[in-house]
Protein backbone atom coordinates (compact mmCIF):
# COMPACT_ATOMS: atom_id res chain seq x y z
CA UNK A 1 0.00 0.00 0.00
CA UNK A 2 2.75 2.10 0.96
CA UNK A 3 4.32 1.22 -2.72
CA UNK A 4 1.56 2.76 -4.47
CA UNK A 5 1.94 5.69 -2.00
CA UNK A 6 -1.48 5.24 -0.26
CA UNK A 7 -1.30 6.43 3.65
CA UNK A 8 -3.31 3.52 5.63
CA UNK A 9 -3.14 5.33 8.17
CA UNK A 10 -4.56 8.44 6.57
CA UNK A 11 -7.22 6.33 4.71
CA UNK A 12 -8.22 4.92 7.81
CA UNK A 13 -8.31 8.37 9.26
CA UNK A 14 -10.41 9.67 6.68
CA UNK A 15 -12.56 7.28 6.39
CA UNK A 16 -13.36 7.64 10.01
CA UNK A 17 -13.07 11.38 8.78
CA UNK A 18 -16.13 10.32 6.44
CA UNK A 19 -18.16 8.23 8.46
CA UNK A 20 -18.21 10.67 11.00
CA UNK A 21 -18.57 13.22 8.84
CA UNK A 22 -21.36 11.46 7.29
CA UNK A 23 -23.19 10.36 11.02
CA UNK A 24 -22.95 13.73 11.93
CA UNK A 25 -24.08 15.50 8.79
CA UNK A 26 -26.93 13.03 8.35
CA UNK A 27 -27.94 13.32 12.34
CA UNK A 28 -28.00 17.22 12.55
CA UNK A 29 -28.33 18.22 8.80
CA UNK A 30 -29.98 16.05 6.77
CA UNK A 31 -32.87 14.88 8.93
CA UNK A 32 -34.16 18.29 10.39
CA UNK A 33 -33.60 19.27 6.65
CA UNK A 34 -35.61 16.47 5.38
CA UNK A 35 -38.11 17.27 8.45
CA UNK A 36 -38.49 20.68 7.37
CA UNK A 37 -38.81 19.53 3.38
CA UNK A 38 -41.59 16.92 4.62
CA UNK A 39 -43.42 19.66 7.03
CA UNK A 40 -43.21 21.61 4.02
CA UNK A 41 -44.78 18.96 1.87
CA UNK A 42 -47.19 18.29 3.99
CA UNK A 43 -47.81 22.12 4.35
CA UNK A 44 -48.08 22.86 0.58
CA UNK A 45 -50.60 19.50 0.12
CA UNK A 46 -52.73 20.69 2.89
CA UNK A 47 -52.58 24.43 1.60
CA UNK A 48 -53.80 22.87 -1.75
CA UNK A 49 -56.16 20.29 -0.48
CA UNK A 50 -57.81 23.55 1.60
CA UNK A 51 -57.66 25.60 -2.09
CA UNK A 52 -58.78 22.90 -3.97
CA UNK A 53 -61.68 22.55 -0.95
CA UNK A 54 -62.32 26.49 -0.92
CA UNK A 55 -62.47 25.83 -4.59
CA UNK A 56 -64.89 23.40 -4.14
CA UNK A 57 -67.16 25.84 -2.15
CA UNK A 58 -66.60 28.63 -4.11
CA UNK A 59 -68.06 26.56 -7.22
CA UNK A 60 -71.20 25.19 -4.92
CA UNK A 61 -71.84 28.86 -4.01
CA UNK A 62 -71.08 30.05 -7.41
CA UNK A 63 -73.64 26.46 -8.57
CA UNK A 64 -75.98 27.89 -5.69
CA UNK A 65 -75.96 31.71 -6.34
CA UNK A 66 -76.69 30.86 -9.97
CA UNK A 67 -79.35 28.88 -9.11
CA UNK A 68 -80.78 30.88 -6.49
CA UNK A 69 -80.52 33.81 -9.00
CA UNK A 70 -82.70 31.50 -11.81
CA UNK A 71 -85.16 30.61 -9.39
CA UNK A 72 -85.46 34.60 -8.34
CA UNK A 73 -85.86 35.32 -12.23
CA UNK A 74 -88.14 32.75 -12.35
CA UNK A 75 -90.07 33.91 -9.59
CA UNK A 76 -89.98 37.95 -10.78
CA UNK A 77 -91.06 36.60 -14.62
CA UNK A 78 -93.86 34.89 -13.22
CA UNK A 79 -94.47 37.43 -10.72
CA UNK A 80 -94.52 40.08 -13.65
CA UNK A 81 -96.72 37.76 -15.77
CA UNK A 82 -98.99 37.53 -12.96
CA UNK A 83 -99.08 40.62 -12.35
CA UNK A 84 -99.60 41.82 -15.87
CA UNK A 85 -102.33 39.40 -15.99
CA UNK A 86 -103.96 40.78 -13.40
CA UNK A 87 -103.36 44.32 -14.30
CA UNK A 88 -104.86 43.29 -17.94
CA UNK A 89 -107.82 41.76 -15.79
CA UNK A 90 -108.18 44.93 -13.26
CA UNK A 91 -108.24 47.02 -16.88
CA UNK A 92 -110.94 44.77 -18.80
CA UNK A 93 -112.56 44.85 -15.27
CA UNK A 94 -112.63 48.76 -14.98
CA UNK A 95 -113.71 48.95 -18.75
CA UNK A 96 -116.68 46.42 -18.16
CA UNK A 97 -117.88 48.56 -15.20
CA UNK A 98 -116.90 52.10 -16.73
CA UNK A 99 -118.94 50.93 -19.95
CA UNK A 100 -121.73 49.80 -17.76
CA UNK A 101 -121.84 53.00 -15.97
CA UNK A 102 -122.12 54.95 -19.09
CA UNK A 103 -124.85 52.58 -20.39
CA UNK A 104 -127.20 53.26 -16.89
CA UNK A 105 -126.02 56.69 -17.23
CA UNK A 106 -127.33 57.57 -21.05
CA UNK A 107 -130.53 55.10 -20.09
CA UNK A 108 -131.10 57.71 -17.21
CA UNK A 109 -130.54 60.56 -19.63
CA UNK A 110 -132.83 58.99 -21.53
CA UNK A 111 -135.43 58.35 -19.20
CA UNK A 112 -135.02 61.88 -17.67
CA UNK A 113 -135.73 63.36 -21.07
CA UNK A 114 -138.51 61.33 -21.63
CA UNK A 115 -139.67 62.09 -18.43
CA UNK A 116 -139.03 66.36 -19.37
CA UNK A 117 -140.42 65.55 -23.00
CA UNK A 118 -143.54 64.03 -21.41
CA UNK A 119 -143.67 67.47 -18.89
CA UNK A 120 -142.94 69.84 -21.40
CA UNK A 121 -145.70 68.16 -23.87
CA UNK A 122 -148.52 68.23 -20.91
CA UNK A 123 -147.05 71.51 -20.18
CA UNK A 124 -147.68 72.51 -23.87
CA UNK A 125 -150.76 71.03 -24.02
CA UNK A 126 -151.97 72.76 -21.10
CA UNK A 127 -151.11 76.18 -22.91
CA UNK A 128 -153.05 75.30 -25.63
CA UNK A 129 -155.84 74.04 -23.84
CA UNK A 130 -155.52 77.57 -21.53
CA UNK A 131 -155.75 79.47 -25.03
CA UNK A 132 -158.05 77.69 -27.01
CA UNK A 133 -160.29 78.08 -23.81
CA UNK A 134 -159.53 82.40 -23.67
CA UNK A 135 -159.93 82.30 -27.76
CA UNK A 136 -162.72 80.21 -27.63
CA UNK A 137 -164.07 82.43 -24.50
CA UNK A 138 -163.13 85.50 -26.90
CA UNK A 139 -165.39 84.03 -29.89
CA UNK A 140 -168.13 83.51 -28.10
CA UNK A 141 -168.00 87.32 -26.18
CA UNK A 142 -167.96 88.78 -29.73
CA UNK A 143 -170.02 86.33 -31.51
CA UNK A 144 -173.22 85.56 -28.95
CA UNK A 145 -175.43 89.00 -29.08
CA UNK A 146 -178.29 88.91 -27.52
CA UNK A 147 -180.69 87.45 -29.73
CA UNK A 148 -178.15 84.74 -29.96
CA UNK A 149 -178.02 84.67 -25.62
CA UNK A 150 -182.12 84.46 -25.65
CA UNK A 151 -181.53 81.44 -28.06
CA UNK A 152 -179.12 79.95 -26.15
CA UNK A 153 -181.32 80.52 -22.73
CA UNK A 154 -184.44 79.04 -24.65
CA UNK A 155 -182.27 76.04 -25.79
CA UNK A 156 -181.38 75.37 -21.90
CA UNK A 157 -184.59 75.85 -20.49
CA UNK A 158 -185.76 73.20 -23.04
CA UNK A 159 -183.58 71.14 -22.11
CA UNK A 160 -183.64 71.68 -18.91
CA UNK A 161 -185.60 68.65 -16.23
CA UNK A 162 -188.00 69.90 -13.38
CA UNK A 163 -186.24 70.45 -10.24
CA UNK A 164 -188.15 69.72 -7.36
CA UNK B 1 -188.90 85.34 1.56
CA UNK B 2 -185.49 84.64 0.81
CA UNK B 3 -184.12 86.35 -2.39
CA UNK B 4 -182.98 83.77 -5.44
CA UNK B 5 -180.48 85.18 -7.82
CA UNK B 6 -180.03 84.31 -11.26
CA UNK B 7 -176.79 85.79 -13.26
CA UNK B 8 -177.69 86.46 -17.24
CA UNK B 9 -175.90 87.98 -19.99
CA UNK B 10 -178.91 90.30 -20.54
CA UNK B 11 -181.83 91.11 -18.20
CA UNK B 12 -184.17 88.50 -18.76
CA UNK B 13 -187.73 89.11 -19.43
CA UNK B 14 -190.49 88.02 -17.26
CA UNK B 15 -191.54 85.58 -19.72
CA UNK B 16 -188.21 83.93 -19.29
CA UNK B 17 -188.28 84.10 -15.66
CA UNK B 18 -191.74 82.09 -15.57
CA UNK B 19 -190.01 79.86 -17.53
CA UNK B 20 -187.33 79.10 -15.06
CA UNK B 21 -189.37 79.19 -12.38
CA UNK B 22 -191.76 76.66 -14.56
CA UNK B 23 -188.79 74.37 -14.19
CA UNK B 24 -187.63 75.03 -10.96
CA UNK B 25 -190.73 74.93 -8.95
CA UNK B 26 -189.07 76.13 -5.58
CA UNK B 27 -188.11 79.23 -6.74
CA UNK B 28 -191.40 80.36 -6.15
CA UNK B 29 -190.52 80.71 -2.55
CA UNK B 30 -188.02 83.26 -3.14
CA UNK B 31 -187.71 86.49 -4.48
CA UNK B 32 -186.19 86.79 -7.55
CA UNK B 33 -183.43 89.28 -8.64
CA UNK B 34 -181.53 89.24 -11.98
CA UNK B 35 -178.38 90.46 -12.59
CA UNK B 36 -176.40 90.66 -15.58
CA UNK B 37 -172.63 89.27 -15.52
CA UNK B 38 -170.80 89.03 -19.29
CA UNK B 39 -168.44 86.67 -17.50
CA UNK B 40 -170.65 84.08 -17.17
CA UNK B 41 -170.44 84.16 -21.34
CA UNK B 42 -173.86 82.47 -21.75
CA UNK B 43 -176.40 80.55 -20.40
CA UNK B 44 -178.08 80.73 -16.88
CA UNK B 45 -176.91 80.81 -13.22
CA UNK B 46 -179.13 80.61 -10.29
CA UNK B 47 -178.16 81.15 -6.65
CA UNK B 48 -180.65 79.97 -4.36
CA UNK B 49 -180.82 79.02 -0.50
CA UNK B 50 -177.28 76.93 -0.75
CA UNK B 51 -178.20 75.90 -3.70
CA UNK B 52 -175.93 76.99 -7.17
CA UNK B 53 -177.61 75.22 -10.53
CA UNK B 54 -174.91 76.70 -13.27
CA UNK B 55 -176.07 76.20 -16.44
CA UNK B 56 -173.77 78.97 -18.02
CA UNK B 57 -171.90 78.52 -21.06
CA UNK B 58 -168.30 79.53 -18.62
CA UNK B 59 -169.51 76.56 -16.60
CA UNK B 60 -169.88 74.29 -19.79
CA UNK B 61 -166.18 75.72 -21.05
CA UNK B 62 -164.66 75.18 -17.22
CA UNK B 63 -165.80 71.41 -17.48
CA UNK B 64 -164.67 70.84 -21.21
CA UNK B 65 -161.26 71.88 -19.74
CA UNK B 66 -160.96 70.12 -16.69
CA UNK B 67 -161.74 66.78 -19.14
CA UNK B 68 -159.22 67.87 -21.62
CA UNK B 69 -156.26 68.50 -18.39
CA UNK B 70 -158.09 64.45 -17.46
CA UNK B 71 -156.54 63.43 -20.82
CA UNK B 72 -153.04 65.19 -20.54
Amino acid sequence: MEGLGIDVKLLIAQVINFLLFFYIFKKYLARPFQKYLDEETKKQQEKEKLDQLLKQKEDEMAKTYEKKKKDLENQSKLFLEKAKKESLNYKKEMIEKAKKEAEEIIEKAKKQIEVERKNLEKETNKKIIELSTMILEKGIVDFLDEKIQKEVNKNILKNLKKIN
Amino acid sequence: MGEAVILSCYRLTDEEVADLVKKIPQLKLYQIKNIVDKKILGGLVIKFSDKIIDLSLKNRLTVIKEKLYEQL
